[in-house]
């Protein structure tokens, strides 16, 4: 019964990257652009990233932004922010892994989150994780780069 | 037995995948995937803010990417007690009255949603989940509490994510469900690949009996399931069935012993066998810690009073003594009887014979079990109390005691029963039977064919000494005549009488003999054989039954003897023997001997005269001869001393005579010399002389008794000159 079961969810992983589709968004000087895919071990072990448009609770799914300088001029202080969604749960995967994670949107801080508890700091656990945030200190023009992080499907 | 419904099941799982159909039993053990129809979408966005040359620029927004989440709840419940772990029962989960059984099961989630489970249990017997053929005797609790352990799928901790998610869901990792029926108290939160060991327990009731089986069933719902919108078929509830039988050892007692035991030996014994068998059923178990006691009837006793007396096997057990009211008790610890098995206990015992002096009396030995469904029956005391020294009491007792209670089915414990128990009793005898005594009877020559004249009458008296009745269908009696060689004398077949004298109603020997009982024996041969069946009741303890019967005669030799030797055979159990008796018919009647003297001067008086039965010689002419003539009866001289001794008979009608003509050619008749004289109370006409003889002759009032002779004499003179 367990493989049917494989077998089933086989399925619905195909025909919701069969269907895949993203349009970039663009900006000025800088243009962002985020894919989201599932993160998928294949059989040899590495890790494969298929476009996603529907996937099953449990599915770990890689939001990915590539940013762009579209300008002859360098860009500074860039802070790329990339929202954990609700019902969905940071991995505690970020790539650069420079990120800083906050549980409010406004608040700050390096990975990971602490917070005292009865005298003592614990933790915070990646499911209160609510944004990550990148600090790039200069984008030469015309140069690209992208920040991602993992996420799993509640 | 176990791995081949184990490839059934999986060849069932397997035909049903195949042809595409969900049967019942999968139904039980999982839901399926249950994927809801509509989906959630979640959208996110990137956001940047950036500088160009110190100059704060406006926001960046990326495109919005949407994932759309398939949401699908799956989820198993198994029951892991019983033959199988990984099925929807727990069959045959054994318990004992007073025990709480538990039962156990994992519900594990298979689906990729975190899921809520409303756990309950119900007093249920699901029609669709087959464990036992119950009859029901009782039931498992509906909503009582279930216990819950949340690990990983297989059991191992969580992690410390796993963990996090479940706190951050409100869900404790162990605790208590509880709370009426479908209340979100007894709400359990799942993440996917997570399971919670269930338990639950049931107070098996005290009263109940071996053999009473149980059912109820533990559900599972998922709430997703059951609000899920989907075109499939939705399994929102899993069904488990716990089924639990009391289990108790069913004990078969069977004591033997000699059925009967004769108490004319020295000293009486009984030996016993007890054997206890923890029979097979259904609902059988170990028998542990349980004890045998035996209490001895009054009258019993061992012949050392010791526990050397008493042999057990079959296994370890050693024996204690003790004394109850008097009553030596035998009682037998046994650690361990394993179903099927059995341990013996044998011994014997004294018969004190003076407590058993009743007619028929007997003794029954009876055994009793005592068990305790928990913990070891300890010394018993003299009057053991149920619920604390035991509880389980079997004993041979039939009927059986209001306090028998043992805990299995009736029925198993009656005829034909695996649990039937007997005891043993045994019969008492104590038969002692006395054939007295030989009589001897005088008879004449010949007795009259047609009524009793002349017949004799032999007399043997049947006496019971012992304490058992006699001559009754347990105890018949054959009596034997065998009649000797002498062919003209015979039992008269007609003439056999009995008479009881039964004894006294405070059962000493009585004194009032019945009317006689005329009695037929059957002829085979010189061999008359009456049997005891034609005494009614037979004879009592101290009873008497007198024996009669008659001889008679048909032109025997007087002077003949006939012995007629009369048997008591004895049958039944432990008859004794009696010595055989002969009767003795003497046959007696006259004779006649005839007698001379010569009297050479013709002169001489018959009395004084000797006389001779050999020829005379040398006997003259003119000289005399005296005749004499003497009629013996050799019947017995009467008595009265003892009436087995023969009493003779007296002799009417007796002529005695000489004819002339026997001398007349040789010698004369000298007139006046013919005499008649008799003895002993006996009497004779006198002598009378016609022409042709001499004789005396009897008068109807003259006889000739026993041993009395009567003489005729008379004198003749040789002739001269013949």
């Amino acid at each position: 019964m367990k493989r049917f079961k494989i077998l089933r969810n086989v399925l619905l992983a195909t025909i919701a990257s069969s269907s895949l589709l993203n349009i970039a968004h663009a900006d000025d000087a800088l243009k962002m652009e985020l894919t989201a895919n599932q993160v998928i071990k294949n059989a040899e072990g590495k890790t494969v990233y298929t476009p996603v448009r529907t996937a099953p609770a449990g599915t770990v799914i890689q939001y990915k932004a590539n940013y762009t300088n579209t300008i002859n001029k360098d860009i500074n202080d860039l802070m790329v922010t990339l929202p954990i969604p609700a019902n969905m749960t940071f991995t505690g995967d970020a790539m650069p892994a420079s990120a800083q994670a906050s549980t409010d949107g406004k608040n700050y801080a390096d990975m990971p989150l602490m917070r005292k508890v009865d005298g003592k700091m614990v933790k915070i656990p990646y499911s209160e994780y609510r944004t990550l945030r990148w600090n790039i200190k200069l984008l030469p023009a015309k140069k690209s780069a992208a920040v991602a992080l993992n996420t799993t499907v509640n | 037995m176990k791995s081949n419904t184990f490839n059934y099941s999986l060849l069932a799982i397997g035909v049903a995948a195949v042809m595409g159909l969900s049967t019942g039993a999968m139904a039980s053990i999982t839901s399926g995937p249950t994927t809801n129809s509509t989906t959630s979408a979640i959208n996110n966005v990137a956001t940047a803010s950036y500088n160009v040359a110190g100059v704060t620029q406006p926001t960046a927004t990326s495109n919005i990417v949407t994932v759309n989440v398939s949401e699908t709840a799956n989820f198993i419940l198994y029951a892991t007690n019983g033959n199988s772990a990984t099925d929807d029962k727990n069959e045959n989960i054994a318990t004992i009255p007073g025990a709480t059984a538990t039962f156990n099961h994992i519900l594990i989630n298979e689906g990729n949603v975190s899921d809520t489970y409303n756990i309950n249990t119900t007093a249920n017997n699901d029609a669709n989940i087959e464990t036992a053929t119950p009859t029901q005797g009782y039931a498992h609790p509906a909503n009582t509490d279930v216990a819950f352990i949340i690990r990983q799928k297989g059991g191992a901790a969580l992690t410390a994510d796993q963990a996090n998610a479940l706190q951050a869901l409100g869900q404790a990792q162990s605790g208590n469900l509880t709370g009426g029926a479908n209340t979100t108290t007894r709400n359990i939160k799942l993440l996917p690949g997570l399971q919670a060991a269930l338990s639950y327990t049931s107070l098996t009731p005290t009263g109940r009996t071996g053999g009473d089986i149980a059912v109820g069933t533990l559900t599972a719902t998922s709430s997703f399931i059951t609000t899920a919108t989907t075109t499939g078929t939705k399994v929102p509830t899993l069904v488990n069935e716990n089924q639990t039988i009391v289990r108790l050892p069913t004990f078969s007692i069977v004591k033997t012993g000699a059925s009967s035991v004769d108490l004319t030996a020295t000293t009486p014994q009984i030996a016993y066998t007890i054997t206890v068998t923890n029979a097979n059923t259904d609902y059988s178990a170990d028998a542990t810690d349980f004890v045998i006691r035996d209490v001895l009837p009054a009258g019993l006793s061992l012949p050392n009073n010791a526990t050397t007396d008493v042999t057990v096997s079959g296994g370890a057990g050693t024996p204690r003594i003790s004394t109850i009211s008097g009553r030596r008790a035998i009682d037998v610890p046994v650690a361990n009887l394993p179903v099927g098995e059995s341990r013996t206990i044998t011994f014997t015992v004294n018969v004190d014979k003076a407590q058993f002096t009743g007619a028929n009396s007997s003794v029954t030995n009876n055994v009793a079990v005592y068990d305790k469904f928990v913990g070891a029956v300890g010394t018993l005391s003299d009057t053991p109390t149920v619920g604390t020294d035991y509880d389980i009491l079997d004993n041979t007792l039939t009927p059986a005691p209001g306090s028998e209670t043992t805990r299995v089915p009736a029925a198993a414990d009656l005829s034909g029963g695996t649990g039937v128990d007997s005891a043993a009793t045994t019969t008492f005898t104590r038969r002692s039977l006395t054939l007295v005594k030989a009589t001897t009877r005088d008879i004449a020559p010949t007795t009259s064919t047609t009524n009793t004249d002349g017949q004799v009458t032999h007399v043997a008296t049947i006496t019971n000494l012992g304490q058992d009745v006699e001559g009754d269908t347990n105890n018949p009696l054959t009596l034997t005549f065998t009649d000797g060689t002498n062919a003209a004398v015979d039992p008269v077949t007609t003439q056999f009488f009995l008479i009881y004298t039964p004894p006294n109603p405070d059962g000493t020997p009585g004194s009032t003999p019945s009317a006689p009982l005329a009695v037929t024996p059957t002829k085979s041969g010189n061999v008359y054989t009456i049997n005891s069946s034609v005494l009614p009741g037979g004879i009592a303890p101290n009873g008497k039954l007198e024996v009669r019967y008659n001889m008679a005669s048909t032109s025997a030799v007087v002077g003949s003897t006939e012995n007629t030797t009369v048997r008591l055979a004895a049958a039944g159990t432990n008859p004794p023997t009696i010595p055989t008796i002969t009767d003795v018919t003497n046959v007696r009647g006259l004779t006649l001997v005839k007698s001379q003297a010569l009297d050479a001067a013709c002169n001489a008086d018959a009395s004084a005269a000797t006389f001779v039965q050999t020829a005379i010689d040398n006997a003259k002419p003119d000289q005399c001869v005296i005749y004499r003539i003497q009629a013996t009866n050799t019947s017995s001289a009467i008595q009265t001393a003892d009436p087995a001794a023969a009493s003779g008979f007296n002799i009417t009608g007796l002529t005695i005579s000489d004819l002339l003509s026997n001398f007349s050619a040789g010698a004369t008749y000298v007139p006046n010399t013919a005499a008649s004289t008799a003895t002993n109370n006996s009497s004779i006409g006198a002598a009378a002389v016609s022409t042709s003889a001499i004789t005396a002759t009897m008068s109807s009032t003259d006889v000739l008794a026993p041993q009395g002779v009567a003489s005729l004499t008379f004198k003749v003179k040789i002739k001269n000159a013949r």
